[in-house]
């Protein structure tokens, strides 16, 4: 299964690679913002793209709608990597129509998993 | 009159001087009802003086006076003396033949009195302060019925007295009332029972920018444009009643006459008068406090970002480390990584525990309240702290009676969960917690009583503060009590309930909290009430009567048996953070030992462990009556078929592939058996 996360903190994006490579078995690719993350969702075709929502100049919720309205990239299915904790934002995410949202910090032993649980719904 | 007399003590005198001045009428004006007094008086007794003749400390001074000149004369001389002295009429009907005045110089000179005729005035507190009399030239007597008519008018020379002096306490009470109004820090609107304004104080003028003559005769929605005709009565009354009830503020927003918008905390009271219902309204603008609020959401929302970000590294990087993935770390060096691990959860857990007073203080907590049995909510609060207290081998009493509250479930859980914790810290090993619900005066109270090291008196007060950590008497650091009691307080209070602490030096704290009881017939939440008992009761072979002093704290136990000690470790650990009591085993014939004397609950089984595998474990398990019916988990690497699970199966089991689930999977897996068990 290749993923791409896309986050502007490389720290989190090494976390996050280890979690996914190391203990969940995944081919991942990175991008450290939304523009690049769309370049690298065109030409990787990942199966699953892990969005960070806070990024400066494009955020996460604007990269998805841009992800949406491309042929190319509308099928991969998303989900959002918060540090958003209140339930309200969370729910404000999630009707966006993305796949799910995981908050942050996450456990990288069982991130991998959370993933697949959340593509299996 | 004069009379040259000794001075005469009268008595009472200190008390009777205070008396008169109380009255403030020495040295005052004529007035006309005192004036007409004398006069009428003097037409009943037909004598050329009347008099009102007031005795001071050493003078008597006339407050109204008909035929003489003089305004007061010295005490020593008077005649009024002696009539206060009787304590009743005076009549000295030819004063040169009486001893008392004979040689007196106002009858031996000018203005040559013979005749005296005087009534005593007395207070109402029966103090002689004076009298009103009458006075003439030659030798005279009043008739029985003309002495009647003084005695008369001195009650009305009392009763202006009287009269003056109350008109003149209002008049000062009045001005001070005027002055507090006006000098308020609160807008004050008083309005009829119509909701139309009556008057305005400076300051309510000044909050909405509107004189006072512009609002009065004005609906009080000009203000406050929400209150529609309809609800305009019904709001003030409801207001009112609620404010008396909890001195709770409400909120409205009110519009000022430059068209700004105001947010306004407003506190209604009722009053009665004369013209019937009036409602005063206080008024707080916090507008600038709204705006201060959101600038501190802001502010902690951004916070927790930033920190929440690095955190995620911190703690993601300690995981991987811990976890073995990137290579095994020596032992030294394991241990100080999970130092590190714990320190970052208990940040993690500090940042929650932010948000969440910040949104309960904010009202912004999104509550579902509903129905609920108090003690069913104090027992699962109770499960949460198993493992805390097994730690210390402390033990949790219930003491419980059958009570309803509206309650949001998970913020009531999280305040009873943080008061139990709290109790614990404190508590020495070995010790009991009693809880105890009881109804009283129709408040649902609960109270947390610990065998602690007690708290100071002069530190109850602000134990509920945030970031509070009492200094406790053995000085022992007990490590972030941080903002635990501050979130609980919080949700009580937003339960409409009220909480508190009790404490004794070295005998324990208590502390309670008291939500308002509900009163319903409800069966469905009797039976929860009774699931969540009989979950206890069959979770703990220990427990034998559930009856008054439920001894829930026995968690369900719960055998693990695999050949892989570290993922032992693990699930061990796991689980007991979950209030579940966890045995290990690490071969066969142990496991089947240590069931057979401990009776778990669940049974979480792997195939290949030496000494007897799986299937030989649960044949034997099978062949016991008291064993056969146990959850069982298979949980191993290997994928197994219709035929061996069949081998496999004890009573409820379920099987997990190690590879297949994640911690969380096997985590429900366990907790959804040990609820079905329960059932």
């Amino acid at each position: 299964m290749k993923i791409l996360i896309i986050d502007d903190e490389s720290d989190i994006r090494r976390i996050a690679r280890l979690a996914l490579n190391k203990v969940g078995k995944m081919d991942v690719v990175e991008a450290s913002s939304g523009i690049e993350g769309i370049e690298k969702a065109e030409v990787e075709k990942p199966d699953v793209i892990l969005l960070d929502v806070m990024m400066p100049s494009m955020d996460g919720p604007s990269t998805f709608a841009q992800l949406q309205n491309k042929n190319t990239t509308n099928q991969i299915p998303v989900i959002f990597l918060t540090a958003k904790a209140l339930p309200s934002e969370i729910n404000r995410l999630k009707a966006l129509g993305v796949k799910g949202v995981l908050t942050k910090p996450f456990d990288p032993m069982i991130l991998a998993t959370q993933v697949k649980e959340l593509l299996n719904k | 009159m004069q009379a040259k007399t000794n001075h005469c003590v009268l008595p009472n005198e200190e008390e009777r001087i205070r008396v008169l001045y109380s009255y403030d009428i020495l040295d005052t004006l004529p007035e006309v009802e005192f004036d007409n007094i004398v006069y009428l008086a003097k037409q009943i007794c037909q004598t050329p003086i009347a008099l009102i003749s007031l005795v001071d400390k050493d003078r008597q001074w006339f407050k109204a006076k008909i035929g003489l000149e003089l305004s007061e004369t010295p005490r020593r001389e008077s005649f009024c003396t002696h009539t206060i002295l009787e304590q009743e009429h005076l009549q000295v009907c030819d004063a040169k033949l009486d001893s008392r005045f004979a040689k007196s110089s106002l009858v031996t000179e000018e203005p040559h009195i013979r005749f005296y005729a005087g009534v005593p005035l007395i207070t109402p507190n029966e103090y002689c302060i004076g009298a009103l009399c009458v006075m003439g030239f030659t030798p005279y007597q009043l008739k029985a019925e003309q002495i009647e008519s003084l005695r008369r008018l001195s009650h009305q020379v009392i009763t202006q007295l009287e009269l003056k002096q109350h008109i003149k306490a209002s008049k000062i009470s009045e001005t001070r009332t005027k002055a507090i109004i006006d000098n308020m820090l609160l807008g004050l609107i008083v309005t009829n029972e119509n909701g139309i304004i009556e008057s305005v104080n400076p300051m309510a003028e000044k909050v909405f920018f509107y004189k006072e003559e512009e609002l009065i005769g004005k609906h009080l929605s000009l203000l406050i444009p929400q209150l529609t005709d309809a609800t305009r009565l019904s709001f003030l009354q409801t207001s009112a009643s609620q404010n008396q009830k909890s001195q709770a503020r409400i909120y409205w927003q009110g519009l000022s006459k430059n068209g700004d918008k105001l947010f306004l905390e407003l506190s209604v009271y009722e009053f009665s008068t004369s013209k019937g219902l009036r409602f005063a309204s206080n008024i707080r603008e916090v507008s600038d406090q709204q705006k201060l609020e959101e600038l501190k959401t802001n502010f902690i929302s951004t916070i927790n970002h930033e920190l929440r970000t690095p955190l995620t590294s911190i703690n993601g990087a300690l995981n991987l480390l811990s976890s073995g993935v990137l290579g095994i770390l020596p032992e030294e060096a394991q241990e100080i990584v999970q130092l590190a691990e714990r320190n970052s959860v208990r940040l993690v857990s500090l940042l929650n525990d932010i948000l969440d007073l910040q949104r309960l203080e904010a009202s912004r907590s999104e509550m579902n309240f509903e129905v609920s049995d108090l003690s069913q909510l104090v027992v699962l609060s109770s499960k949460e702290i198993l493992a805390l207290a097994r730690k210390k081998n402390i033990s949790v009493t219930l003491n419980t009676t059958e009570i309803k509250v509206f309650a949001d479930h998970k913020h009531l859980i999280q305040a009873i969960t943080n008061l139990l914790k709290n109790a614990i810290k404190f508590s020495p090993a070995n010790s009991v917690i009693k809880v105890v619900i009881e109804e009283i005066n129709q408040w649902a109270t609960v109270k947390i009583i610990d065998q602690g090291c007690g708290i100071e008196a002069n530190h109850l007060s602000t134990i509920f503060d945030k970031f509070k950590q009492v200094d406790f008497k053995d000085n022992r650091q007990q490590g972030g009590v941080g903002l635990g009691l501050a979130i609980s307080k919080a949700i009580i209070e937003q339960h409409n309930g009220i909480m508190g602490v009790e404490s004794v030096i070295d005998k324990g704290s208590t502390f309670w909290f008291r939500l308002p009881a509900v009163w319903t017939l409800d069966d469905q939440s009797n039976n929860l009430k009774n699931q969540a008992f009989s979950i206890l009761a069959k979770s703990s072979s220990h427990l034998h009567k559930i009856n008054h002093e439920n001894a829930f704290a026995k968690s369900p136990e719960i055998l693990l048996v695999d050949d892989d000690k570290e993922l032992l470790e693990i699930l061990s650990i796991d689980l007991s953070q979950r209030g579940l009591s966890v045995t290990t085993s690490t071969n066969g014939q142990e496991a089947v030992r240590i069931a057979q004397e401990n009776l778990p609950n669940l049974i979480v089984l792997d195939i290949n462990i030496p000494n007897g595998n799986g299937f030989e474990v649960v044949e034997k398990l099978r062949s016991e009556p008291k064993l056969r019916n146990i959850s069982l988990i298979i949980y191993s690497g290997r994928d197994l078929t219709g035929e061996q699970k069949t081998k496999l199966s004890l009573g409820p089991t379920r099987f997990l592939t190690k590879t297949r689930v994640s911690s969380a999977d096997f985590r429900n897996n366990v907790l959804e058996l040990l609820n079905s068990n329960a059932e």
